[in-house]
């Protein structure tokens, strides 16, 4: 979306007008959604609609482009996981380990291999990262974030952030190869 | 089993820059065009980056709850741009208080002939421009015609007349309420006598000021009830004298002793 056409979406839904949220809700909810439901699977439906409750009533009080209200809008998302599970101190149900089956072997024909998973099992594979790389894959890929967006969300540096995808993307390799040669 | 050259090669090959990590993050890298050791990661990202088309049915739902919750919103309470506007009449009435504050004194002062010499000067302009007479700062105090003895005169407030300047603005103040009080024009004294003239040409010819003439250019009477000495309808000499030569008021009455003349009816009959 071009710089001005964000902004008269963003106008039409301050204002209120169900074309502009509609075509915000269509951008932003998939990525929302998906977010979600890697960290509440059971939840992940109901924590969207609240998001989108929020975003509400907060809309009329941002001020920013297009990538600040993307990263907006998951700041509300984390915000509202953080508070579902101080509330119901519901342990955070990482995806059971997944069995990627089928053949593998390495270098490109690896890569198809992952490539050609389901996006709900390549987040499986993700789940197994600590949870801090965790949070800053998810964000960068789901969320579409940049590394400073990721960090403000998250309250870190985003040096800390590059850090930590790092090792992220390390660890996804080796457990990709060893997998790949365990099988 | 793996031995030390196999670990040196997996090391080697999982080396990653920053920009490649931020581009596979992005999933904006093919498998193919990975790094040596990150194919695999690549297209698990990619793969990631597949998002599932949203439910109709849950999408209107809640773009209908953000539609209303907007509308509320906006009805409810004043946006941050009508807050500040609700706030603008009491901030205007806050600045014409104080605006006029300021008015009303900076005019008491003027009047006064207390404002520094140069806002004397200008105030003398503006309020000469509407027909007002003020003093200006340069009016000195007059040594003379002041009786021997007698306090300075003193306008009907009883505050010492010390210039020219307060005793024509004490002049006109009481004349002008005068003729109010009688119906006569008496209106224009002040500025008459503030140029010399007299103000006997007033319509009945006389002073209404008891004790002392109004708007003699030098301003001393000798006559202790001094009249103008106007017949009725007589136009006012051209230095408004009523017959008065110069010269310093003698008479207990006789007052003004102003360079300019002004009979202060401080004894009003």
């Amino acid at each position: 979306m071009s710089i001005e056409a964000f902004e008269s979406v963003l106008s039409g839904a301050q204002a209120g007008a169900e074309w502009a949220l509609t075509i915000l809700y269509r951008d932003l909810h998939p990525r929302v959604l998906r977010y979600l439901s890697v960290r509440e699977p059971a939840e992940a439906e109901d924590l969207a609609s609240e998001v989108w409750l929020d975003v509400a009533q907060g809309i009329g009080r941002f001020r920013g482009d297009e990538d600040g209200f993307r990263a907006w809008v998951f700041t509300i998302a984390r915000r509202r996981l953080l508070d579902l599970r101080r509330r119901a101190s519901v342990r955070r149900g990482k995806p059971a380990p997944l069995d990627l089956g089928g053949d593998r072997g390495t270098g490109d024909v690896e890569g198809e291999a992952m490539a050609s998973l389901g996006s709900d099992e390549a987040i499986a594979l993700i789940a197994s990262l600590p949870s801090d790389q965790y949070d800053v894959v998810l964000l960068r890929i789901i969320g579409d974030l940049s590394v400073a967006d990721v960090a403000r969300i998250l309250g870190k540096r985003p040096g800390a952030v590059r850090a930590l995808q790092h090792r992220a993307l390390k660890r996804l390799a080796r457990i990709i190869s060893r997998e790949a040669v365990t099988e | 089993m793996t031995g030390p050259r196999d670990l040196q090669g997996e090391m080697r090959k999982l080396l990653l820059d920053r920009d490649t990590a931020d581009r596979l993050l992005s999933g904006s890298v093919a498998p193919d065009d990975a790094p040596p050791g990150y194919a695999g990661v690549a297209g698990l990202l990619r793969s990631c980056t597949r998002l599932s088309t949203p439910d109709g049915k849950r999408e209107r739902a809640t773009i209908l709850a953000m539609t209303e919750t907007i509308r509320s919103r906006r009805s409810a309470s004043p946006s941050v741009f009508g807050r500040a506007a609700a706030r603008r009449p009491l901030r205007l009435k806050l600045v014409g208080v104080g605006v006029g504050a300021m008015l009303v004194g900076t005019s008491g002062l003027a009047f006064a002939g207390e404002l520094p010499a140069p806002a004397q000067r200008i105030a003398h302009t503006v309020f000469a421009s509407i027909g007002v007479d003020i003093p200006t700062p340069d009016a000195p105090a007059s040594p003379e015609g002041v009786p021997n003895g007698s306090e300075p005169p003193r306008s009907v407030e009883g505050s010492p007349i010390a210039t020219k300047g307060d005793a024509i603005s004490s002049i006109a103040r009481n004349h002008v309420g005068r003729a109010g009080a009688h119906g006569a024009h008496g209106v224009t004294v002040s500025t008459e006598a503030s140029d010399g003239h007299s103000q006997a040409g007033q319509p009945h010819g006389q002073s209404e000021q008891p004790h002392g003439q109004s708007g003699q250019p030098h301003g001393q009477s000798e006559q202790p009830h001094g009249q103008s000495g106007q017949p009725h309808g007589q136009p006012a000499q051209p230095h408004g004298q009523s017959g008065q030569p110069l010269g310093q008021s003698e008479g207990p009455h006789g007052n003004s002793g102003e360079p300019h003349g002004h009979s202060d009816a401080t004894h009003p009959a």
